[in-house]
């Protein structure tokens, strides 16, 4: 026996969002709580969302993923400006957001846009940062030295601790 | 982005506000820039990554809300 939990459902639920299948930020303009804090939250109606499941074998790695991608997406909107691409004529080529390639991972069909740095300004900022960055990587782009108060930093120690020394 | 402009506009005039020009945003800033945080929500509802989470399989009788869920029986999320 099979038992899905259709997350699909409920993120399309009208009642649950309005015009679901626009993409508006302002649905969460005043949900405060972190991915991990919903997931806690006892009123299944105050939950952002259920990507990362539900109950006791809930996603382990959900802080990562919303760290991750709250750096990804507030630089990459610091830094740049996205739009369309044209066509010869001027009119501007606007992606169909429900045409999707096949496969295990949801992603949309290719498709053409321009993305411009806001100001020479900012490009810099970011070729100085990644330069910045380069010195703590070695020749295989890995860290030479864990950053200290990471949480893995400590990982060695902990199995030490717990298991004694090998 | 490209789709929803006015998303962009928002989330680009709450950085300015917050991070200003001369620095990239960190983790700092994220309780200070609540519509990009909307932003990470609403992507991951309206186009999460994954299509299926993990498999588990259920390791004896249970019953929920007055569904039998028989011992062995396979649970997976269904995403998309």
């Amino acid at each position: 026996m099979l038992i899905p939990g259709s997350q699909r459902s409920i993120h399309m639920d009208p009642a649950r969002h309005p015009d679901p299948y626009k993409f508006d930020p302002n649905r969460y303009i005043n949900d405060h709580q972190t991915a991990g804090e919903a997931s806690k939250n006892p009123d299944p109606s105050k939950r952002d969302h259920f990507v990362f499941g539900a109950g006791r074998r809930i996603c382990q790695g959900m802080h990562i993923a919303e760290r991750s991608l709250f750096l990804g997406m507030s630089r990459m909107l610091w830094a740049f400006d996205f739009a369309p691409a044209k066509d010869e004529n001027g009119v501007e080529l606007r992606p169909d957001q429900s045409k999707l390639k096949q496969g295990l991972f949801v992603m949309p069909e290719e498709f053409q846009a321009v993305i411009t740095p806001r100001s020479e300004a900012r490009a810099q900022r970011i070729r100085q940062d990644w330069k910045d960055c380069e010195k703590l990587l070695d020749e295989e782009m890995q860290w030479k030295e864990v950053p200290q108060g990471m949480v893995f930093s400590s990982t060695h120690d902990l199995g030490k601790e717990v298991f004694g020394d090998p | 982005m490209v789709l929803y402009p006015e998303a962009q506009k928002q989330a680009q005039a709450e950085i300015d506000r917050v991070v200003g020009p001369d620095r990239l945003p960190n983790m700092d800033d994220e309780m200070n820039l609540p519509f990009v945080r909307g932003c990470v929500k609403e992507s991951l509802r309206w186009m999460p990554t994954n299509i299926m989470g993990v498999p588990h399989a259920v390791t004896k009788d249970d019953e929920y809300m007055g569904y039998k869920i028989p011992k062995g029986a396979a649970v997976i999320n269904n995403v998309w």
